[in-house]
């Protein structure tokens, strides 16, 4: 008698407590599947393509999806790059720069790796030391630039270029040619660029450089020029590329370590780590406002993460280890492999 | 006893063509389809250039691995030796296990591809090296041949010694000779004299970099086109030929040290 009303009166203290003071359950993320667009095996191209057609690759195909994620075109090659409305194909004899529709824009007989950095062209023989900057409207060389070593960094923003070296240079060249910056940090064992990225305004430069140490080094346009304003041992020893890019709209730098991803806040140079899912294979600011998104692989499957500004993980899933790439498009969060383009709608409700 | 004596002699024998510094051939050296400073469709050959038939290749000399670069179309090498040179092994297939130290002759991986390339970096003087100089001499090698020389007079080219007079002034001259194929010595110097005057020479031992381009140190500066024109033809541009009679002579010197050379006799008439 005595328990069943203890029990009893610990019930209607609980009922009461949750009526006085409700759980907020707050705002929920929500990603929602819209649909899966496969690549197909013949070009839909029908000459009608709209101007906001979002290029999106995913492996030796790129696709143009309109705005509503049907395939309004699609190209296949070994070797191709696109941006806003126009794609760049290897063939045999050189490079076709092509409206999104197909038309011939320009034919360059040159038979490079077509590249693009934030929709800027550039046609490439890294391992032979060769780029070239080419403006996709014409397909006008812009500069040519020829070294003797290996070319192991490109990346593209604002009217500027950053090209990494395996002697442990970097060079800026603007869209004359004209180079802005040539830096060497020096201060490990071998010299070696390994890593790179370029702000979106040009302004910022992070770079993943030496062996032993191995050591991240951040410039910074000054009056005077860029100059270094942080730099630390990132404990690594990669002997290969490694990825290297600014987020959250340049307010941070992330590059790959053996542990998951280093974060620098670009305020405070605080380094954080950030887990990840397997090695790095991709990351973007998205699919939401403060939203960061990983797409990590350990080559037997694939993990996509999510997180809020907070750092606070909001999604987190397993997925075939084909998947080669992400994309945002408005609040659209696009999952791409070889066959096909996954197209999900995420919002916060 | 007799037997250490017989060993240790062979090797003080042995050793005067062994230099420390020659390294080994990544490859057979008989799988050699181009060399050093060949003209290509992408300029200068930085490498030797070895035919790929899935055969082995091994480290030039001891390293440290400092760039792996795997890619469908042929993975890229770049080892980081003690003195100073970088080797540089493209278009091969790369050791899946490969890190960290290589020893001299260690297997690094297979060719793939039609070809794969060797190249050797100088890292102090900032230069391409030509891998021949750095590696133990081939033997039986048939010495390079001139074949002609050519005179460009505007559009027109004239065969030196055909008869006719060549105008006095400055004229590109063409050089065709056969050399740097498989068991032919590889041409390092030519040199171009002029009634027994030096009016021309070329080296194709380095190649280095200058604003933005790859140049032959020759040992002047020479960009791609001034060493073999548009038409990918040798020539020494703007050769001075002052009037008279005497003998145009070429001189080659191959990869063994060896020297050809041809000589025409020619007029220079004056005038144009």
């Amino acid at each position: 008698m005595k328990k069943r009303g203890v029990f009893l009166i610990g019930l209607i203290v609980i009922s009461v407590y949750y009526f006085l003071f409700p759980r907020g359950s707050g705002p929920e993320f929500v990603l929602q599947p819209i649909a899966v667009t496969p690549f197909g095996d013949d070009a839909p191209t029908d000459g009608r393509i709209s101007a906001s057609a979002v290029a999106v690759r995913g492996g030796e195909r790129i696709g143009f999806l309109d705005d509503e994620g049907a395939l309004a075109a699609y190209f296949r090659a070994d070797a191709l790059a696109a941006g806003d409305g126009w794609i760049a194909l290897r063939g045999p004899e050189g490079v076709d720069i092509r409206d999104a529709d197909g038309r011939l824009r320009a034919r360059l007989n040159r038979p490079m790796q077509p590249e693009t950095h934030r929709g800027r062209l550039y046609l490439g023989h890294r391992a032979a030391g060769r780029l070239l900057g080419v403006d996709p409207r014409n397909g006008a060389v812009l500069w040519e630039r020829e070294y003797l070593v290996p070319i192991t960094v490109v990346d593209g923003s604002a009217d500027r270029t950053l090209i990494g070296l395996l002697d442990g240079r970097i060079q800026l060249v603007d869209d004359d040619g004209r180079v802005l910056l040539d830096y060497q940090p020096g201060g490990s064992r071998l010299e070696a660029v390994y890593g790179g990225a370029l702000s979106a305004d040009g302004r910022r430069i992070a770079i993943v450089s030496g062996l032993d140490p191995q050591r991240f080094i951040l410039l910074e346009e000054r009056k005077n020029g860029y100059r270094p304003v942080s730099h630390h041992s990132t404990e690594t020893d990669y002997r290969r590329r490694v990825a290297v890019g600014f987020v959250r709209s340049d307010a941070e730098v992330l590059y790959e370590r053996s542990d998951g991803v280093a974060d620098v806040a670009l305020e405070s140079f605080e380094v954080r780590r950030l887990e990840a899912p397997g090695r790095p294979v991709a990351w973007m600011d998205g699919p939401l406002d403060g939203f960061l998104t990983i797409l990590g692989s350990d080559g037997d499957e694939a993990a996509l993460r999510m997180v809020a500004s907070n750092d606070r993980m909001m999604f987190h899933s397993i997925l075939p280890s084909r998947v080669s790439g992400i994309q945002s498009v408005g609040d659209k969060l696009l999952i791409v492999d070889e066959n096909r383009i996954a197209i999900l709608e995420s919002a916060v409700r | 006893m007799r037997m250490g004596i017989r060993l240790a002699s062979a090797l003080l024998l042995l050793w005067p063509v062994l230099p420390a510094s020659a390294g080994l051939w990544p490859d057979d050296a008989s799988a050699l389809v181009a060399s050093f400073a060949a003209p290509s469709p992408e300029g200068f050959t930085r490498s030797l250039v070895f035919r790929s038939e899935g055969q082995r290749v091994t480290s030039w000399n001891a390293g440290e691995v400092l760039w792996i670069e795997r890619s469908g179309g042929g993975d890229t090498l770049v080892l980081d030796h003690d003195d100073g040179f970088r080797s540089v092994y493209r278009g091969i297939e790369v050791r899946p296990d490969l890190s960290g130290s290589v020893s001299a002759g260690e297997m690094i991986g297979y060719a793939a591809g039609s070809d794969w390339r060797f190249e050797i970096v100088d890292d102090e003087r900032d230069s391409i090296i030509d891998p021949l100089t750095l590696l133990p001499s081939r033997s039986g090698l048939a010495a390079p041949r001139v074949e002609r020389l050519l005179v460009v007079l505007g559009s027109d080219r004239r065969v030196v010694g055909d008869g006719s007079p060549i105008p006095s002034g400055r004229r590109d001259i063409i050089v065709e000779l056969s050399g740097g194929e498989a068991g032919t010595g590889v041409p390092v110097e030519i040199s171009l004299y002029w009634v027994g005057v030096r009016v021309g020479g070329i080296r194709f031992d380095a190649l280095s970099e200058d604003g933005g381009a790859v140049i032959l140190e020759a040992p002047d500066p020479r960009r791609f086109d001034q060493v073999y024109g548009d038409d990918g033809a040798l020539r020494f541009p703007g050769v001075m030929l002052n009037a008279g009679r005497g003998n145009l002579e070429l001189r080659v010197e191959d990869e063994t040290g060896r020297v050809v050379s041809r000589t025409w006799s020619v007029t220079v008439s004056s005038g144009s």
